[in-house]
């Protein structure tokens, strides 16, 4: 999400107070009453002029923290409500970074580091000289990816985190049978690590290991990918290479 | 609510139909251009005030009621943009609003509007540009420049095409500065005029009021009127790039009412100065107004440059309606009515490339091959803007009619927009009614036969899919919707359509520690 705080339109003087606080009402509400709320349920809840209501709702639609849902009348909170939460990505410590650039030095995977907050995945430290897919696919694809496949084994109704409850084809090798699916995370499960091998992009494979706190939670994923060519030789030196990684990684995260 | 939500979340998809289209990649600059370029206030200002003086109507006042009513349909069309944004822009709001049927009709008026808009604008741009030149080449013989003026034309719409494949943020900062440029470039010349002519001729500074006076019957004064919104025709296309615009449900309802607003005020002060002019010089109505004035002023230096200025408005013009053109073929392949292949984007540019290189024949071949033959170029610009313009109005009747539809089915009827839309579809319909007869007296019939062919292939081709894909014409109106990852969820899970039931639950289940 790109910031653009910068100078706001015209003269503020703050002498309208009634709308902020009516604004952050109307935020509060929505959150109270969940996604689908219609702009009649607000305003009747929050006892304003329709009017009123619906001008600072599309006024909030328009800064994008409020967002209409595909049915043109209900809304639910925006993305952009994870601001005001301050559920920006943690930081990752100093040490950890080192501990992240020290893998990346030893092999010529490019080795990501992610987490999990609300049962998705979030790059907290890509590889930057080789970028991973775009977020957006690991979002849609879970199923499709190492790390999505390490956080799916790890929640016990894994179907309830798939966009839309279905396993979408993104190339000819993705997994689009649940039964299949659940035999791969039950593996995943076993083995302590998850792979994949050509079912995001074509020619393009990746291992993923779970980083866990002493209790044994899952707190993050760190995943190497790379060509296909020569894959399967490489895969038990990756093996150790992320399983020390993690191990160090595990208390500088927790 | 839980009702409620079920509903709401169905169509909640991870996946957006529009996706790819350069999400947020426009600021308000690009969508100002776009809608300032596509008004093409330079062409308005030149021609306008000159033909409601002929059809008997008064120049300023006709401005600025046409101002007040343009920005009627402006804060009826905000309605939309508020709320979603397409694309298909007037075509997809009025499928939301009304009905899919009325909606493939707007659609059809919508491609006729921009379509010869932007055929228009070509052969302006190549006529102008070689009427520029015409001290260069009063020695060629008249074929001669037949065929200048069609070679310019091709070029000129290669130009645009490539405009387009290249990219809208080239394409639209060139046009904003193209547009800035000659609108200065007229008006300067507008007011240097009148300074200087009123000065020679004293009448012309009695005129002024002349511009404002009401003269004749309802009838008179409701041309003069019309044709005065046809000046400001165009002033919607940035709807088309709302996909792409960032804070879109912001940006471009405001860019929508600020251009009218601007290019209102440019209007009314340009046409009061023209017409005190043309007035004051009692010069006879003619097709180049200003030339005319600046040879009686003795300023033929200055028609060059005019001439040129009005060219590189109407390329500007033409790209803008072709952009917008293109992403209502877009749309309209996205929804199912066209060949899915017209949906493909340029990979890297996320540009709409085939619906552009689809469009490309039209836009090369129709103006060259009319002026090779020898149409005159005035008369066939006339003729492709008045059927430009039909086709315009009925997009703007129509979806001013939707918002009567369209506010009360998301249950968010309020008292002001709903009398702002009544208002100004009565008055789009009145217009559309003047503005046929005016045409049908003047004996030109193609704007109505073509638009009447329009919309009886629009209903044919809704019939048709009524027919044979029933179920494609429920999925009509696709727009740049949220998908999950618009949405925050907050600690929670997303919420999907079959699990939103047990919404309630999954609170439980997550603090209970549902995880191994």
């Amino acid at each position: 999400m790109t910031q653009r705080l910068g100078r706001l339109d015209g003269d503020i003087n703050g002498r309208q107070p009634k709308a902020v606080q009516v604004a952050l009402r109307v935020l509060e509400t929505v959150a109270r009453m969940g996604p689908g709320v219609t702009a009649k349920d607000l305003a009747h809840e929050l006892e304003l002029a329709p009017a009123t209501a619906y001008r600072i709702i599309n006024l909030l639609v328009g800064e994008e923290y409020l967002v209409r849902l595909p049915d043109l009348a209900g809304f639910a909170l925006g993305a952009r409500v994870a601001n005001l939460t301050g559920a920006q990505a943690p930081m990752l410590p100093r040490a950890a970074k080192a501990v992240l650039s020290q893998a990346r030095n030893r092999t010529r995977c490019s080795v990501h580091l992610a987490v999990y907050p609300g049962d998705r995945i979030q790059m907290l430290d890509a590889d930057p000289d080789n970028p991973p897919a775009p977020i957006d696919m690991y979002l849609r694809y879970p199923q499709a990816v190492a790390l999505g496949k390490v956080m799916l084994a790890d929640i016990e109704d894994w179907r309830k985190v798939l966009p839309g409850r279905i396993l979408r084809p993104v190339t000819d090798a993705t997994m689009t049978d649940a039964g299949k699916l659940e035999e791969e995370l039950d593996r995943v499960r076993d083995e302590g690590f998850a792979m994949q091998i050509n079912e995001l992009i074509n020619g393009r494979a990746c291992l993923a290991l779970p980083i866990r706190d002493d209790q044994g939670r899952l707190i993050g994923g760190l995943a190497a990918s790379g060509s296909t060519v020569n894959w399967e030789i490489r895969v038990s030196e990756l093996k150790t290479l992320l399983a020390d990684t993690t191990d160090r990684l595990s208390p500088l995260m927790a | 609510m839980a009702r409620n939500i079920g509903r709401s979340l169905r169509k909640l998809d991870s996946v957006n139909p529009i996706h790819g289209l350069g999400h947020g990649r426009l600021g308000a600059l690009d969508v100002a251009a776009q809608s300032i370029a596509s008004v093409a206030p330079t062409a308005g200002l030149v021609t306008a005030p000159s033909l409601i003086l002929a059809a008997g109507g008064a120049p300023g006042s006709s401005m600025l009621i046409a101002t007040l009513v343009t920005m009627l349909v402006a804060s009826s069309i905000n309605q939309f943009t508020r709320r979603l944004a397409a694309p298909g822009s007037l075509y997809t709001f009025v499928v939301k609003g009304l009905h899919p049927a009325i909606g493939l009709i707007t659609a059809a008026a919508l491609v006729i509007g921009y379509l010869f808009l932007s055929l228009a604008s070509l052969v302006g741009a190549s006529s102008y540009l070689s009427q520029s030149f015409v001290p260069l080449m009063a020695s060629t013989r008249h074929g001669a420049s037949v065929v200048i003026e069609a070679i310019l034309a091709v070029v000129i719409a290669v130009l645009v095409v490539a405009l387009l494949a290249v990219g809208v943020r080239r394409a639209t900062v060139t046009m904003l500065v193209i547009e800035v440029l000659s609108i200065s470039t007229v008006m300067a010349a507008l007011v240097v005029a009148w300074f200087r002519g009123s000065r020679a001729h004293p009448q012309v500074g009695r005129s002024l009021g002349d511009a404002w006076g009401a003269g004749g019957g309802l009838t008179t004064w409701g041309t003069g009127v019309v044709l005065a919104m046809v000046a400001f025709i165009g002033f919607e296309s940035s709807t088309a790039l709302g996909p792409e615009t960032q804070r879109r449900m912001r940006l471009v309802p405001r860019v929508l009412s600020r251009t009218v607003l601007g290019v209102g005020a440019v209007f009314i002060v340009g046409a009061t100065l023209e017409s005190a002019l043309l007035l004051g010089l009692r010069l006879p109505p003619s097709a180049t107004p200003v030339s005319d004035m600046m040879t009686t002023l003795g300023y033929r230096a200055a028609i060059p440059v005019l001439n040129l200025a009005a060219a590189a408005s109407f390329v500007a013009c033409a790209t803008a309606s072709s952009m917008a053109l293109v992403r209502l073929l877009l749309a309209l392949s996205v929804d199912g009515v066209l060949p899915a292949s017209l949906s493909l984007l340029h990979p890297r540019r996320q540009t709409p490339q085939r619906a552009a290189l689809a469009i490309m024949p039209v836009l090369c071949a129709a103006p060259a091959i009319m002026l090779a033959l020898g149409v005159a170029p005035r008369p066939l610009m006339d003729r492709l803007i008045e059927t430009s313009v039909t086709g315009y109005l009925v997009a703007y009747l129509l979806v001013c009619a939707a918002v009567l539809g369209f506010l009360p089915r998301i249950g968010e009827v309020t008292v002001r927009p709903m009398v702002a839309a009544l208002t100004a579809a009565l008055a789009l319909a009145a217009g559309l009614v003047t503005y046929c007869a005016f045409n049908f007296r003047a004996g030109v019939r193609l704007p109505t036969v073509t638009l009447a062919i329009g919309v009886l292939l629009a209903l044919a081709w809704w019939c048709v899919m009524k027919f044979r894909a029933p179920n494609r014409i429920d999925r009509l109106g696709n727009y740049d919707h949220p998908s999950t990852t618009d949405v925050w969820w907050g600690p929670l899970p997303p919420i999907t359509a079959s699990a939103s039931a047990s919404a309630g639950q999954q609170v439980v289940d997550h603090e209970s520690g549902s995880r191994r």
